[in-house]
């Protein structure tokens, strides 16, 4: 079956209705115990895809995420032993109370990755144990909490009807199937894309404008929302929950099971519940070496299969919305870039600069990097900055873009003051650029990369595009349009569903160019666009910066390649070790004795 | 007892607490400077060391038997954790493969001691010290075992300091963690290097692991794994990657504990720990004595 | 839509040709003890425990004393001809797959009884599902009245659940008893567990109640910490004469190293876990003069008719291993608690099942309420329709440790 066919299947309306009737018939056909079982497959697949968006999409490690499950179990078994709320409202309510706190986790949270992260995690884990194990008179300390109205125990009705296992089963199935339906449009919109951005390089999200804080309090919250709903579903199984139930085990467990079944896509986590759901149960003859096994699984499963069991089923989640019968109905088209000289009303004040830099210094712990540069950039026209290694020049970019805080000085741009800006803040103003090495997320493929350069543009708000409003879905149309255009512009339709990561060198920089342009730049700034190019590629770049020059956006420019330089640029402003020796046209600049001298025996090859 | 007394005893025995952390957040340091990699069945290797040395003594192996062969077999782990479960991974931008890896590591060796010497509470003997020997300090009686502890904990923060100031080692070490590429450029066998930090790791667990053990008595397939997470607590506070970082981190995680345990609720001890842990790594997340590292573009 | 209406339509022949114990019928018609009768000739039984991870130390010794018995019994021709046969699924201790162990098992049909886990907190899971079903659940290890008596032990018990652990009540009451006959100031101590709690919880009340004594102090610690000065600092300061201990024996070593230290030299007395291996081997001979309370039956000297027994069945399948502990000729105290308490549980159960002639689980239940009298290894055992716990304070022991020569050795208390 070659792989388009079996996606044409998976995907079809018929299969999932086929393959959710097939689940809706398991306590038919099923034992009680395989019953329970499939339930806790469900809950373990909220939980395996809580931590797949945080871990799996926003990049965040966790592990803690037993903590989640945690206050989820207790807030609703709590809520319904002491108030006797209904599973709706427990359920309801227990979502809010751990986004909340998910939400609030995401300040100290965001300000740490990786090893960090591991280790805060973990000590949040063992903080919300021990509050459940110290706070008796609430949880039930380390007695647990009992006497949960439970399906097993025939004490639990639902809407007032008296619920069996079987019952509950189905309303667990219907839960984890409308969270995942969710949760597939939720990463399949800008958000999901948003989250692989940061999660590939924070710096890199934010050059496009996507806000990394942003991102991470929503995966915290949306994350911690979910596991509460896994918790509440398995208080309501149990009937009993005690603290020793949400240790680091458990949360070990939890990343286990999205790191075996695949993160960043939907069905590998699916997969690695459903495998460490079934198989300690049904091997129990292996009892005795368990948790070696288990054990083992955890050293080699990054060794052996570093995609999970989706990468090796080959099955990747795209991660954007393609109504293919939809999109026949002709849309409007736009091009990529409106022009910006009729659109600008200040248009009639084109000898006004749009970006100014003012005496600006920039020290590098003691050393002075950048010394008073002041630079001004007119609309529609492009400036070369050039210069020998280390003399500054992509310092002044990530001034700019707001990587560095800058030591003093001011830039504005459009009479606004954007000195020491947040570099998402900058991007969103419509200073975009490109960096030294591409920088597009690896996993994704052409296609999706170049949407994230639309991220700016998008309007839509999360819950449309987690329910698929028409709206929202009418809008990721437009962007793909937009995308498809700029794919004919640089000739990257043939890679479209290709990922960046296995492309050539060339191509990957052509495509972040191409996504820099989708975010309808006021300013690009681009960072040695030319190296490393075929020349094939090089005509291509040539004709996109003609391309945005035409749009009337002005446009910065970095290289070395002198030739490259001098063919598009109408000013150039050259410095040397962090001070400005010339600034003026391309013919002035050969014969200023200056560049010449600071060129000399350093850049030959320009 | 006055009550001033009473605070006295309150710190001094936080020192001592404090010094396992510190004897364990040592074990962090010397990996994270050449891989930027803390083990995370550090705890584990703590614990299989000390029931190795255990079972030969049990075996009728004298104690200078013992020992080295408990280190040995525990070095070889350090170097087979560093060949199979990190040194693959570590050509991933993010952390999540060896920390899980480790991890394993950890527990697949916590499963095997408890399939070997079953899950019971093995009395580990006096070692150097008896249980009951004790130095009164201001009429404060501390465990002699403990103070041992807290002049090693002190002495391998000297010696590695030595290390890394002073030796060629620890120039090639630096080297090693600043750019292993031009490291190997400059003639230092990178690989090499990275591999025997993890041994020498190893070896600080062992180190540990037989002068913990008879601090509790009592050893059991879980032990290490739940003082490890505080020795992490302890090299977070100070500064993962500094020597004194670990020293003063453990010890003043170790004080901490104890005043609150004294002065609030014992039951609050460890709650308060993690809590710290993150204020700490939310505010400075280098710790009170580690240098914050430049982000590169 | 025809394809979908004929895939609906297989479906609803799979389901009608689908096997009769689906959750959907049995969770229907889930009436307490629909279990008919095996003809088989063979009678099973559930158990679930904690066969690995950090308390297997707890289910594997009950395995083997259910093991013990089961072979007893099939050796002599099994329950009324049928041979008794166990499945044994491990829960490692983890509430969540006692649960799931517990599901699997009653959904069997042939299952007739269980064997309970061997913690509070997998009890505390488990006994609910199998009172909703009715099956005969006996409880081995876990302390906690609640597992037995949820209302408290004047109230009536599970009908289903027969307890043959050493229960928290039981236990506590010997010890306040003990200590409030012999102190007035008393500090008490306690892991901080549903075990060390609730133990503690009972002991405070009975010194309150029938000794007007109003603990000195009041500590706990959490199980394996190594340094408790800050908890025995406060109890020497508050000038207690005796300290009172409901905790595992590896805590209790270092609970008692920490007292010499600070020359705290008062009476030590605890649960059980003071006749532990890890508590003599953990303190050396700092144990003298500890008083503990245990189940007696392995203590006396010589064994009971019932105790040789079993000593000597286990002996003869698994030798002298740690269970049975450092003396070659007897086996150890602590035993009582993970071996013969199961050993005892399956007996007694086999016994019913044999008085019942049928393996209707309401059959059991009131064959084993009308047990009377079993000689067991523990203890004697008589059940009624009010009482479903067997161990009571008679079958509870004080022994101390004392110094024979050049071996530590435990004799009863007075």
């Amino acid at each position: 079956m070659t792989k388009s066919t079996f996606h044409k299947i998976t995907d079809s309306h018929f299969t999932k209705l086929v393959l959710f009737l097939l689940f809706a018939f398991i306590p038919f056909v099923f034992a009680v115990n395989d019953v329970q079982l499939f339930i806790f497959w469900g809950i373990n697949i909220l939980l395996a895809q809580s931590i797949n968006l945080l871990s799996g999409f926003a990049g965040q490690i966790s592990l803690g995420h037993a903590a989640f499950y945690a206050i989820g179990a207790y807030t609703s078994g709590i809520l319904m032993t002491n108030f006797g709320l209904s599973l709706v409202v427990t359920i309801l309510v227990t979502a809010l109370v751990n986004g909340l706190v998910g939400y609030l986790l995401s300040f100290p949270a965001g300000r740490v990755k990786e090893f960090y992260l591991a280790m805060m995690t973990l000590g949040f884990g063992f903080i919300i144990q021990e509050v459940a194990k110290e706070w008796s008179s609430v949880t039930g300390g380390v007695m647990g909490l009992s006497g949960i109205p439970s399906p097993q125990l025939g004490t639990f009705t639902f809407l007032g009807i008296p619920m069996g296992l079987a019952y509950y089963y189905w309303v667990v199935l219907i839960i984890v199937v409308f969270f995942l339906w969710m949760f597939k449009n939720f990463v399949q919109s800008y958000f999901g894309r948003s989250f692989l951005a940061v999660h590939r390089s924070e710096l890199s999200a934010a050059s496009i404008g996507i806000s990394p804080q942003y991102v991470k309090q929503l995966a915290y919250t949306v994350s911690a929302l979910m596991a509460g709903v896994a918790g509440a579903l398995y208080a309501h199984l149990m009937g009993y929950i005690g603290s020793n139930s949400f240790g680091m085990m458990q949360s070990i467990e939890i990343l286990v099971m999205g790191i075996l079944g695949g993160f960043g896509t939907i069905i590998g986590p699916i997969l690695g519940a459903g495998f460490l759901t079934f198989i300690p149960n049904k091997l129990q003859f292996i009892q005795e070496y368990q948790l070696m096994i288990y054990a083992f699984l955890l050293v080699v499963s990054f060794l052996i299969i570093p995609q999970g069991f989706a990468g090796v089923l080959n099955l990747r989640t795209s991660l954007y919305k393609n109504l293919k019968h939809k999109e026949k109905s002709p849309l409007p088209v736009h091009n990529v870039l409106a022009k910006r000289e009729i659109i600008d009303s200040e248009a009639n004040r084109s000898n006004q600069p749009i970006l100014t830099t003012t005496n600006v210094i920039k020290d590098f712990s003691g050393l002075r990097a950048l010394n008073g540069i002041s630079i001004k950039l007119y609309r529609g026209e492009i400036l070369g900055l050039i210069g020998p290694n280390g003399s500054g020049k992509s310092t002044l970019v990530n001034l700019i873009s707001g990587i560095y805080p800058i030591t003093s000085g001011k830039i504005s741009f459009e009479d606004h003051d954007i000195t020491n800006k947040q570099s998402h803040y900058i991007a969103n103003r419509g200073i975009i650029r490109t960096f030294q090495d591409p920088h597009n997320v690896a996993n994704m493929t052409v296609r999706e990369n170049l949407l994230l350069g639309n991220h700016r543009l998008y309007q839509s708000g999360i819950l449309s595009c987690t329910i698929n409003f028409k709206r929202s879905l009418v809008e990721e149309q437009e962007m793909l349009v937009k995308v498809e255009q700029i794919m004919d512009l640089s000739e990257l339709a043939h890679y479209a569903d290709d990922q960046v990561g296995n492309l050539p060198y060339g191509i990957q920089r052509i495509v972040e160019v191409a996504r820099a342009i989708l975010a309808e730049p006021k300013i690009l700034l681009l960072d040695e666009p030319a190296a490393g190019l075929s020349e094939t590629e090089l005509k291509l770049l040539i004709q996109l910066i003609r391309y945005v020059k035409s749009r009337g956006i002005p446009i910065v420019l970095i290289d070395h390649h002198m030739e490259f330089v001098a063919s598009l640029v109408d000013r150039v402003f050259v410095l040397d070790s962090g001070e400005e020796i010339y600034s003026g046209d391309m013919k002035g600049m050969k014969q200023n004795k200056q560049v010449i001298e600071a060129y000399l025996g350093v850049a030959k090859h320009a | 007892m006055s009550s001033l007394e009473f605070a006295l005893e309150l710190i001094f025995t936080g020192l001592c607490v404090g010094a396992v952390y510190s004897l364990i957040a040592h074990g962090f340091n010397i990996t994270f400077w050449t891989t930027k990699v803390v083990n995370f069945g550090h705890g584990p290797f703590i614990m299989f060391c000390s029931m190795l040395v255990l079972s030969f003594l049990l075996n009728g192996l004298p104690w200078i038997v013992s020992i080295p062969l408990g280190f040995f077999i525990i070095i070889l782990l350090g170097f087979i954790l560093e060949r199979f479960s990190i040194r693959p991974l570590l050509k991933y931008p993010t952390s999540m493969g060896w920390i899980v890896s480790t991890l394993g590591v950890g527990l697949f060796l916590q499963a095997l001691a408890s399939k070997i010497w079953g899950a019971q509470a093995l009395a580990f003997p006096p070692f150097i010290f008896k249980a009951t020997d004790y130095v009164s300090i201001f009429g404060i009686q501390l465990s002699a075992q403990y103070l041992l502890v807290l002049v090693m904990a002190l002495v391998i923060m000297l010696i590695m300091e030595v290390i890394i100031n002073k030796t060629i080692w620890g120039k090639a070490m630096k080297a090693v963690a600043h750019d292993p590429n031009f490291a190997r450029v400059m003639g230092i066998k990178s690989k090499m290097v990275m591999t025997l930090s993890f041994m020498i790791s190893a070896l600080l667990a062992g180190v540990a692991g037989i002068l913990i053990a008879p601090i509790y008595g009592t050893i059991t397939p879980e032990f290490g794994m739940n003082i490890m997470v505080l020795g992490f607590v302890a090299s977070v506070l100070g500064g993962i990657g500094s020597s004194k970082g670990a020293l003063f981190g453990g010890l003043m995680l170790g004080v901490i504990e104890k005043l609150v345990g004294g002065y609030i609720s014992t039951s609050a001890e460890h709650g308060v720990a993690f809590l710290i842990l993150i204020i700490i790594l939310a505010l400075k997340p280098d710790g009170i004595f580690g240098v914050k590292v430049v982000q590169k573009v | 839509m025809k394809r979908l209406s004929l895939i609906v339509l297989g479906f609803i022949l799979l389901f009608i040709t689908a096997c009769s114990n689906s959750a959907i019928n049995s969770s229907t018609n889930s009436s307490s003890g629909s279990k008919g009768d095996s003809d088989k000739g063979k009678i099973k039984i559930g158990m679930t425990s904690a066969i690995t991870g950090p308390y297997s130390e707890y289910g594997e010794g009950n395995k083997r004393g259910v093991k013990l018995a089961i072979d007893e019994w099939n050796k002599n021709g099994g329950i009324n001809g049928k041979k008794i046969e166990i499945e044994i699924l491990d829960d490692q201790l983890v509430p969540d797959k006692a649960a799931t162990n517990v599901q699997q098992l009653i959904a069997d049909p042939e299952v007739v009884a269980l064997i309970g886990p061997a913690g509070s907190g997998p009890g505390l899971a488990t006994v609910p599902i199998t009172e909703a079903k009715g099956i005969v659940h006996m409880n081995i290890v876990p302390q906690t009245i609640a597992v037995t008596y949820p209302n408290g032990t004047d109230q009536p018990p599970r009908k289903n659940v027969f307890s043959f652990a050493l229960q928290n009540d039981v236990e506590a009451h010997v010890l306040g008893k003990f200590t409030g006959e012999n102190w007035k100031k008393i500090a008490l101590l306690h892991e901080s567990t549903a075990y060390g709690n609730s133990g503690i919880d009972l002991i405070t009340e009975m010194l309150e109640k029938d000794f007007k004594v109003k603990p000195v102090a009041r500590e706990e610690y959490n199980q394996g910490v190594s340094d408790m000065t800050s908890q025995l600092s406060k109890i020497k300061n508050a000038g207690a004469e005796v300290v009172v201990v409901v905790g595992l024996g590896a805590d209790l070593a270092n609970i008692k190293k920490g007292m010499d230290r600070l020359g705290l030299n008062v009476p030590l007395v605890a649960t059980n876990g003071a006749l532990s291996l890890p508590y003599v081997e953990g303190a050396g001979d700092l144990v003298l003069g500890t008083i503990g309370s245990m189940v007696g039956a392995l203590g006396q000297d010589p064994l009971s008719t019932e105790a040789q027994i079993f000593a000597n069945a286990y002996k003869e399948k698994y030798g002298v291993d740690r269970y049975w502990g450092n003396d070659k000729e007897n086996p150890q105290l602590f035993m009582s608690l993970n071996v013969a308490n199961a050993y005892d549980g399956a007996n007694v159960l086999f016994e019913a099942i044999k008085n019942a002639k049928s393996t209707k689980s309401e059959d059991i239940i009131k064959s084993l309420e009308s047990i009377k009298d079993y000689k067991g290894v523990n203890a004697t055992y008589s059940f009624s329709g009010q009482k479903h716990h067997a161990i009571s304070e008679e079958a509870l022991n004080l022994f101390k440790y004392v110094k024979e020569g050049k071996d530590i050795k435990l004799v009863p208390y007075k």
